[in-house]
């Protein structure tokens, strides 16, 4: 029986050197091997397609599209986009790539291109990605998922043979336009997103949305009839919607359409064809000899619209006359055209008021002592004494969310004015309500009623708190 | 008895043969799968570029193609342009290692110390707490490089970032190796913060604390980096950190002077132990740097 034993014993030592050896070369390749196979393979299919591919490029659901063609070749990719940031430097750009073996198949696009530009966008949390997954050859589709989103539900990113005739269909002209749109708006404090008013010229009635040309974010506004607000048989409807966009063959489509009725009739808005952009829009400042952008379209069923700048704010409108105390600040928040606080080191208000430590916007104020409408400032001397300095202006009512403020010649000082004060209250003033029309925004602050009024003249910004 | 013994025994060998093949046959296998199919390659002229100049030169490689291994799992960060790439390697040859081996003992030292591995980013390593990271280095092996991507000699907020992420990562490669200088954390031993502390203090408090900044507290080893870095890049070393305030006559400029005392010592303690264990004098290399500002 030892005998026998011996003899299974060493049976068993054979099939065990045979498996190890003979079925791993019929059946089953080195992992090695398998890894190059199927990263030649992705990389054979990276390169095949004779005009490359196209890609239509969400980076998040709440985004719009991006629009690219891209073409791979041994070492690098050239990419065609859509984004026009950066003065056009990512319309063509080419780029190493590579194809990786971590957790699965990787494609890295290894330097900096339109997908790392997206990617760092608001400090790299935007969503955008370059280092995608392989998930699947879709019929003649190949299919990604991100692998830098950390939710629950990565991006899809699906990579389509592409046509010859595909990059006739990139609207880079509408995304430079589309850029010119940014220069107008309060800044200070808060990232700058531009609003435009569309005039459906033919329906005679405005849209007023605002469009984030980076992220291709449009949320429209209001709704109202006529082209401005001083029309005393206004009509308007508040629209709460907000959609992603794309540019394609000379339109804005959105990827959600923009419905609403207004004064009985109903209106649907899918898509802007754009034709002619120019810089002959309306100019906000009286002063200024350069004029807006101006961009002119049809919109299928509406006919004829415009795309100006607008300075509308709807929670701007809410500034309004306060009889019970003036709105008040401290003078640290009036902010010149970079952003820089007057009352700082340099400011003209640090320079001729160094005590000042408040600003007043008297707008409708009733006292018995005091001007109803009037701004200036709460002066504290170093025994800590305090006075307050005021220059009026004539009464007005604001339209919509523009508040004209016409300064004149009365001054109100609670005590004994120094030599200087009223040649400096006059300097500030002059500056901070040149041109006379400021325009009202909210500036979200819980707890608390924050409003800015901005000066299109020299683009300074005043914050006013309730 | 015998006969179910080993009837027993044949079976036991049987199924260890079993467990054997079923285990064994891929072992090797996976020992050898490649994690990336090639940032290392030379595939154009400027791989071929720093192949010569730096990898077989310095034996120093130069990562420019992004690996997402640089970077920790909650990071981002993206990698240059490949434009900038050059101007950086431009950077390096003129900022860092010429002034080490342009001065007595430096290139013998420099050539034996050199970290293993350079990497490029083009930005800011953005932290999921909302911080970014400036630039790091790993146990003298690695030193990486942020915010290449707005390389721009002229500017001289970059280039002294630049130039302090180096000269701060390059000294550590001293303590690493050498240790600190004898006694050196007992100068100002009060003054280190507690960990992750550094970042409440600002630069008035961490001079009067005797440190040339607040990261300087956070560690013996840090301020020793610090101490090195700002004595090579600071234009006004010597006014800014050892130079007496003349007619203090308040308790914060008689605090600065004190700091400066302390910080005096420090680079004097460092000065000596650098020249003793590298051969290199710090006063040569801050030369050579500062004819370069």
């Amino acid at each position: 029986m030892r005998n026998i034993s011996i003899y299974i014993r060493l049976l068993i030592l054979m099939l065990f050197f045979h498996g190890c050896t003979k079925e791993k070369e019929a059946l089953l390749p080195s992992v090695e091997e398998r890894v190059t196979e199927a990263v030649t393979n992705l990389r054979n299919e990276l390169t095949a397609p004779a005009n490359g591919w196209r890609l239509e490029y969400q980076p998040t659901n709440a985004s719009g599209i991006f629009y690219m063609l891209l073409e791979f070749d041994e070492d690098e990719v050239h990419i065609q986009s859509d984004v026009a940031d950066n003065n056009g430097e990512f319309f063509e750009h080419t780029i190493p790539w590579r194809v990786d073996n971590a957790l699965g198949l990787e494609l890295v696009y290894e330097t900096y291109g339109v997908f790392h530009y997206l990617f760092e966008l608001d400090a790299a949390t935007f969503g955008a990605e370059f280092e995608w997954a392989f998930v699947e050859k879709a019929g003649d589709n190949l299919v990604f998922r991100s692998i830098s989103d950390l939710n629950f539900s990565p991006s899809t990113i699906t990579l389509s043979p592409a046509a010859p005739n595909d990059d006739s269909k990139f609207s880079r002209d509408i995304a430079a336009n589309l850029n010119e749109f940014v220069s107008v708006g309060p800044k200070a404090l808060e990232v700058q997103i531009p609003k435009q008013q569309i005039i459906l010229q033919d329906a005679g009635v405005s849209v007023y949305w605002s469009l984030d040309a980076t992220k291709r974010v449009i949320t429209s506004i209001l709704a109202a009839t006529g082209s401005d607000f001083a029309d005393p048989g206004l009509q308007a409807v508040v629209l709460n919607h907000q959609s992603g966009y794309i540019l394609q063959n000379g339109n804005l489509e959105l990827l959600a359409p923009l419905q609403f009725i207004l004064d009985g009739r109903s209106y649907s808005i899918s898509a802007i064809n754009f034709s002619e952009f120019s810089t002959t829009g309306p100019n906000y400042c009286i002063f200024s000899p350069d004029n807006g952008p101006l961009y002119t379209g049809q919109i299928a069923g509406l006919g004829s619209v415009s795309m100006i700048s607008s300075l509308f704010d709807l929670e701007g409108a809410a500034f309004q006359p306060i009889t019970d105390f003036p709105y008040s600040v401290n003078s640290f928040f009036i902010f010149d055209e970079s952003g820089s606080s007057l009352a700082d080191e340099g400011g003209i208000i640090a320079q001729k008021f160094p005590g000042a430590t408040g600003f007043l916007f008297y707008y409708g104020f009733e006292s018995d002592s005091q001007p109803s409408f009037a701004v200036g400032f709460i002066l504290e001397d170093s025994l800590g004494n305090s006075e307050i300095i005021l220059r009026e202006f004539d009464p007005v009512t604001t339209i919509g969310n523009m508040v004209q403020v016409n300064l004149n010649n009365n001054y109100y000082f609670s005590g004994t004015p120094g030599p200087d004060d009223q040649a400096n209250l006059e300097e500030i003033t002059n500056l901070l309500f040149e041109g006379g029309d400021m325009y009202a925004s909210d500036f979200p602050v819980e707890g608390l009623n924050v409003f800015k009024l901005f000066n299109p003249c020299n683009q300074h910004e005043i914050f006013l708190v309730q | 008895m015998n006969t179910l013994k080993y009837m027993k025994s044949g079976f036991i060998y049987f199924l260890t043969s079993i467990i054997l093949l079923l285990s064994g046959c891929n072992q090797e296998e996976a020992l050898n799968v490649p994690v990336n199919q090639g940032p290392d390659v030379i595939r154009n002229e400027l791989d071929q570029y720093i192949e010569d100049n730096f990898t077989e030169e310095y034996g120093m490689a130069i990562r420019y193609r992004f690996v997402d291994r640089y970077v920790g799992p909650t990071q981002r960060v993206t990698p240059p342009r490949l434009e900038v790439v050059r101007p950086m390697l431009d950077f390096i040859d003129e900022f860092w290692i010429d002034p080490y081996i342009s001065v007595e003992n430096g290139e013998e030292f420099f050539r034996k110390h050199v970290p293993a591995e350079i990497v490029f980013l083009g930005g800011l390593i953005y932290n999921d707490d909302g911080t970014v990271i400036l630039g790091t280095a790993d146990a003298g092996a690695q030193i990486t490089f942020t915010d290449v991507n707005s390389v721009d000699f002229d500017d001289m907020n970059w280039l002294l970032q630049q130039l302090q992420t180096v000269y701060h990562e390059f000294a550590h490669v001293v303590h690493q190796r050498y240790k600190l200088p004898n006694a050196f954390e007992t100068i100002t031993p009060q003054g280190y913060t507690s960990a992750g502390a550094w970042f409440t203090l600002t630069d008035e408090e961490a001079l009067q604390r005797g440190f040339v900044s607040p990261y300087a507290t956070s560690s013996p080893n840090e301020d020793f980096a610090e101490v090195i870095a700002h004595f090579l890049f600071d234009e006004n070393f010597y006014e800014n950190f050892i130079e007496a305030e003349p007619g203090c006559i308040t308790q914060d400029c008689d605090s600065r002077n004190q700091g400066r005392v302390y910080i005096n010592e420090k680079l004097n303690s460092i000065m000596a132990h650098y020249e003793r264990v590298t051969g290199v004098k710090l006063e040569d290399v801050r030369e050579q740097v500062q004819s370069k500002l």
